[in-house]
């Protein structure tokens, strides 16, 4: 028994009025924290799906050409200075940009010719974790290979048809031997036509270690335009040219934040609206209970004390609905993303930190509607509201 | 112990006052009554003395000290501790038990309200008679033992004044003289009592009966 049992024990006596304020807050909050978790979900998801579409920025070493012809004769365009990217500066430098953690994959690639099974052929050196990444929507009738698989090739589909390579055979490339880790399906681009090998190796056919031809990038652009991305890479690489690929995603990523907003303001609106009924409550409740109010001054309660069994009152309902919310609003999460067939990415886990911003919200939010109506209650004359009978 | 000097109270400034320029002095261990017709300023007064509003003008000493101009801090501790007032009905929180109700005083902080309160809240209850029914609610109770509950209420804190505003108002008389038997014993005991009541026969069992008319005492009845 103290000052919180008055709050307590009204709130259970009139449990039909609590409950209904307790589920009108649960709406506003359920609405919330589900909207807010579907549109993450979403966005999170179509993250992965642009990082499938490839990369969308190209660094290349910067060319300088030169056409020369003399005496009638062209003698083509001459590449001056061209020096392949030297991975050792390039590298470190990508990690340095400030929008780094918005780059999802650096993938290095080393072009080389060679002999294989006797035929010429052109081979892509890769880093494999970075390119299986990059090209998501790579599909192969053997496996991909691991890490830093040094030996294995995995070969696109028209250059398998060439050669006569099958998944798990064996081949030679300029004499060293390797194994066909896999025949690519068809994608209907470049990868078709050639070979994919070890990075290492590559640079060993070219005889540039240490060094790529160019670097895929591949970054997310929520929340930044992908000019930025470029420019901060350029400012890193002076000596290279960044390009950016497509301005897709930023378009797309654009759309959805949208929608995150809209999803956002209309569950703010909700929650404004709950408190609104809240206040509108509670200061029906203060001119109802005037006379308790005045017994409770006549035996010597400050108005203070008035004023916090009021709000005592709305925090425990805060502290409910914010508990019942935020379980409700992972339910709608569940249902939504199963209608949205989204199954794919899966019910979110439970995150202890959202579950206490969401009670930490319910139970600010109600605290705050109760300010007006607790002030009110405080200001109740004893006497006034012990004559009204 | 209680001295009232020159009290005005006007509700509304174009009637007349509710009291008016009215004296008074209660000594320490008396039951004064007081009387008149309905609309005469009975309750104001009562309500001036036990600092459940503050008169226009005048002052009201309590052991010396006026506490009409006293700071809200010391008359909510008046309130909590010397003084007990009593209605006519409806003194009591209806969703609390009467344990509870009686312990009221005694939760105005976030401390929880100790054994020893707890004890002196069953002694006193069963004082007044109603040791049988601390767990119920006073929508359960009789008119007469929510007045013996709001009564307990007085002195569960050991109040030194007891304010009654016409206390057996809404009882049958058979109740209405057990409370009054009630409140003179407290009286007989050291509890001094200020009581206004229409109820002549009453009003006769106390010390000093004081007959009030247009906001003044007009003397003794
Ligand atoms: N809160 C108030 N606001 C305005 N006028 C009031 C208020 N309380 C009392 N009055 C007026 O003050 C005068 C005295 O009222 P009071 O309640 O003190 O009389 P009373 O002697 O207690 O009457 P009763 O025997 O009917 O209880 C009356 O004219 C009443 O209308
Ligand atoms: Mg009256």
């Amino acid at each position: 028994m103290s000052l919180l049992t008055l709050p307590a024990r009204h709130l259970r006596a009139k449990w039909m009025r609590s409950l209904l304020l307790a589920a009108v807050f649960t709406l506003g909050l359920a609405s919330m924290s589900g909207l807010y978790e579907v549109s993450t979900l979403i966005a999170d998801n179509f993250e992965k799906k642009l990082l499938s579409y490839g990369a969308n920025i190209l660094i290349t070493p910067r060319y300088e050409t030169l056409k020369i012809s003399y005496g009638g004769y062209s003698l083509g365009d001459v590449s001056m200075g061209e020096e392949p990217i030297n991975l050792g500066t390039a590298l470190p430098a990508v990690d340095s940009v400030p929008l780094r953690g918005n780059i999802a994959v650096v993938a290095p690639k080393m072009l080389a010719a060679a002999r294989v099974n006797g035929r010429t052929a052109a081979l892509v050196g890769v880093d494999w974790e970075q390119e299986l990444q990059l090209k998501g929507y790579w599909e192969t009738d053997g496996e991909f290979p691991e890490g830093d698989d040094a030996t294995a090739v995995l070969v696109g589909a028209t250059a398998a048809d060439k050669l006569g390579l099958r998944a798990g055979q064996t081949l030679h490339v300029d004499g060293r031997e390797l194994r066909v880790a896999g025949v690519l399906k068809p994608t209907g681009n470049d990868d078709d036509t050639v070979l994919f090998v070890p990075l290492s190796l590559a640079q060993e056919l070219a005889g540039k270690p240490g060094r790529a031809s160019f670097l895929e990038v591949a970054a997310l652009c929520s929340g930044c335009p992908i000019e930025d991305i470029t420019a901060q890479l350029q400012a890193a690489l002076p000596g290279s040219e960044v390009r950016a690929l497509a301005q897709v995603a930023e378009s797309r990523m654009y759309s959805v934040r949208f929608a995150q907003n809209l999803a956002f303001s209309v569950s703010l609106v909700i929650l404004l609206t709950a408190c609104a009924m809240l206040v509108m409550s509670m200061l029906s409740s203060v001119a109802e209970r005037k006379r308790e109010i005045g017994i409770m001054r006549a035996v010597g309660f400050s108005r203070a004390g008035v004023a916090v069994v009021f709000v005592a009152e709305a925090l425990c309902i805060g502290l409910a609905a914010g508990a019942c919310g935020y379980a409700t609003g992972r339910l709608l999460t569940a249902y939504v993303l199963h209608r949205l067939e989204a199954g794919a990415a899966g019910a979110p886990d439970f995150d202890p930190a959202a579950c206490a911003a969401v009670v930490l919200l319910a139970v600010l939010s109600a605290g705050l509607a109760a300010l007006f109506p607790a002030w009110r209650a405080g200001r109740v004359e004893p006497a006034e509201a012990l004559v009204a009978l | 112990m209680i001295t009232a000097r020159s009290l005005v109270k006007r509700y509304s400034e174009t009637e007349t006052p509710a009291v008016d320029h009215l004296d008074l002095h209660v000594d320490e261990g008396e039951f004064v009554s007081i009387t008149g017709r309905s609309g005469s300023g009975k309750s104001t007064l009562l309500h001036i003395l036990s600092s459940l509003i503050r008169p226009d003008s005048g002052e009201v000493l309590f052991r010396g000290r006026d506490i009409c101009t006293a700071p809200e801090s010391v008359r909510n501790r008046l309130r909590g501790a010397e003084f007990a007032v009593v209605f006519q009905q409806h003194c009591l929180l209806p969703y609390l038990s009467v344990l509870e109700n009686v312990l009221l005083p005694f939760m105005r902080g976030f401390a929880p309200v100790g054994r020893k309160h707890r004890e002196t809240a069953r002694a006193v209850l069963r004082r007044v008679g109603l040791g049988h029914k601390e767990r119920s609610r006073p929508g359960e109770l009789s008119g007469g033992e929510q007045q013996r509950t709001a009564i307990a209420r007085a002195l569960v804190r050991g109040a030194r004044v007891l304010f009654a505003d016409e206390p057996t108002g809404s009882l049958d008389s058979a109740t209405g003289t057990s409370i009054m038997q009630l409140l003179r014993e407290l009286n007989a005991d050291g509890l001094t009592v200020v009581m206004v009541t229409h109820n002549e026969e009453f009003a006769r069992l106390s010390g000093r009966v004081l007959a009030m008319a247009d906001g003044r005492i007009a003397g003794p009845a």
